[in-house]
C-alpha cells in the first residue's frame, strides 16, 4: 500500500477574495478529499501537515526519510503559494526530487513522472511571469494610458 | 479581423466545422434522452427543443441539467472541441497560448422556467480579457435567446451604477433601451467580452433552450480575481512559448 504526505491548507476567516467562494473548505472537509483521492490510489496517510498564510511549508519539515513516503498529496495549490501569490517554484521543485507522486485536488493537478512534472512547472512559471507583471508598477501605468479604443481604431 | 467584436464587443460567428458541430449536438442530445429515458427521433434539434416535457419542476430539470454537465464534460474534451469548431474566429482573439475554462456551464431554459439568468457583467471578477463562447443546441431567437449590452451601453451602465448605486430604475431604463436580444441560429455561436452586460428573461417561445457558455483567454493575460489554476486548462501554446518556458525552467532549475 502507498503511503502519502498529505498537506492542508488552514484558510483565514472572513471572506475570501474570490468573488462567488463564500467559504473556504475547512480542515475537516479537506481531509475527507484527501481520503477519497487516497482510496482511490489504494494509498494512507502517513503524516498530515498544515499550512497558512503564516506558517509555510519546506521539505525540510517533513522528511525524515526520503523513502517514507509514496508521495504528497496538497489539498490546493494555496499551499505552495507566497505572500505575493506566485508559487514557490523552488519549493515545487524540491518537492518532486522527494516525492515519486504529488497531487493538488482543487487544481487537479497530478504528477506521476517527468513529463507531467514539467508541463506542470511551465505552467507556474508563466503564471509566476503574470502575476509579478500585474503587480508591477509599469503595468499599472501601461494600463492607465492605453484604451481599446486607442490600440483598435 | 473581427471589427464588429471590437466595436461592439460581441459577434455572431458561423462555425467552421458544421460537422462537428453537428457531431456535438447529436452528443448532447443521446446524452439527454438517456437521462430522461425516452427514445430519440431522427429530428435532432426538434428532440432538443422538446427537452421541457420530460420535467415536471424546475428543479428536476436544474438536476438534469447537472447531470447532463458532469457526463458531457467526462465524455467530451468540450473545451478543445468548441475552439476547434470555432478557431477562425477565436485565434485572433486570444493568441496562440490560450488558457480555457476547465469545465464548460451548461444551460438549460424550458419556457416559462422562472429562474433566468440575472443581468450581469463576468469582469470583473473574471478578467477582462477573456472572450466567451456563447453556444446554442437549437435556434435561439427571441426570449428564447439571451441578451447582450454592446460595449457602449454596457459601459454606460457600468457609470450609471457607479455613480448611482441605489439607482435600480434608471439602470433598468438604459437596459431596456439598448439590451438586444440575440438571434443565434444553431450553427452559429455568440462570441462576447467578459466586460459585457448580459442574461436571460423568461423563455415565452414554447420550445427549450439547451446552450452552453465557456471561456478562453491568452495564457499570459491577467487573471482578475478567479484564479487560473482552478478554473483553466491551458488548450494549446505557441512553439515560441514552448522554447521561453523551457528556456526559463532551465535557467531557474538546471
Amino acid at each position: 500500500m502507498k503511503k502519502y504526505l498529505s498537506i492542508l491548507h488552514d484558510y483565514e476567516s472572513g471572506d475570501f477574495f474570490e468573488p462567488g467562494v463564500s467559504k473556504m473548505p475547512n480542515l475537516d472537509l479537506q481531509r475527507k478529499a484527501i481520503d477519497v483521492l487516497l482510496q482511490k490510489r489504494d494509498a494512507r496517510q502517513v503524516q498530515e501537515f498544515k499550512t497558512s498564510v503564516d506558517q509555510r511549508f519546506s521539505t525540510k519539515d517533513v522528511i525524515f526519510e526520503t523513502d517514507q513516503f509514496s508521495g504528497i498529496v496538497f489539498f490546493s495549490a494555496e499551499s505552495l503559494r507566497t505572500k505575493n501569490r506566485e508559487i514557490d517554484l523552488k519549493l515545487f521543485n524540491s518537492l518532486y526530487e522527494e516525492f515519486a507522486e504529488i497531487f493538488i485536488i482543487i487544481e487537479s493537478i497530478s504528477i506521476e513522472n517527468e513529463q507531467e512534472f514539467l508541463s506542470v512547472s511551465k505552467r507556474f512559471i508563466s503564471l509566476n511571469y503574470c502575476v509579478q507583471r500585474d503587480a508591477s508598477d509599469e503595468w499599472k501605468d501601461l494600463v492607465s494610458q492605453v484604451t481599446i479604443g486607442s490600440i483598435n481604431q | 479581423m473581427n471589427s464588429t467584436f471590437s466595436k461592439n464587443g460581441f459577434e455572431i460567428i458561423k462555425a467552421d466545422d458544421l460537422p462537428a458541430l453537428n457531431e456535438l449536438q447529436k452528443h448532447v442530445r443521446d446524452i439527454s434522452y438517456k437521462l430522461i429515458g425516452t427514445e430519440t427521433s431522427e429530428n435532432i434539434i426538434g428532440d432538443l427543443n422538446s427537452l421541457h416535457k420530460a420535467f415536471k419542476s424546475p428543479e428536476d430539470a436544474n438536476t438534469f441539467r447537472l447531470k447532463l454537465t458532469s457526463q458531457l464534460s467526462s465524455q467530451v474534451d468540450v473545451g478543445t472541441k468548441v475552439f476547434e469548431i470555432f478557431r477562425s474566429k477565436l485565434e485572433p482573439l486570444v493568441g496562440p497560448d490560450i488558457l480555457v475554462q476547465k469545465t464548460p456551464n451548461l444551460v438549460f431554459q424550458p419556457p416559462e422556467y422562472p429562474i433566468p439568468t440575472e443581468l450581469h457583467r463576468d469582469a470583473p471578477a473574471n478578467s477582462p480579457y477573456e472572450v466567451i463562447v456563447w453556444l446554442p443546441f437549437v435556434d435561439c431567437f427571441n426570449t428564447k435567446s439571451m441578451y447582450v449590452l454592446d460595449r457602449e451601453h454596457s459601459q454606460i451602465a457600468a457609470e450609471h451604477i457607479k455613480q448611482n448605486p441605489d439607482d435600480k430604475n434608471g439602470f433598468d431604463e438604459i437596459l431596456l433601451a439598448h439590451a438586444a436580444l440575440m438571434e443565434v441560429p444553431f450553427g452559429s455561436a455568440l462570441i462576447f467580452w467578459s466586460g459585457l452586460f448580459h442574461g436571460s428573461i423568461v423563455n415565452k417561445e414554447g420550445e427549450s433552450r439547451l446552450s452552453l457558455n465557456i471561456r478562453y483567454k491568452n495564457l499570459f493575460s491577467p487573471a482578475g480575481m478567479k484564479d487560473q489554476l482552478r478554473y483553466f486548462n491551458i488548450l494549446q501554446t505557441s512553439q515560441l512559448t514552448d522554447l521561453g518556458l523551457d528556456f526559463q525552467y532551465r535557467e531557474q532549475f538546471r
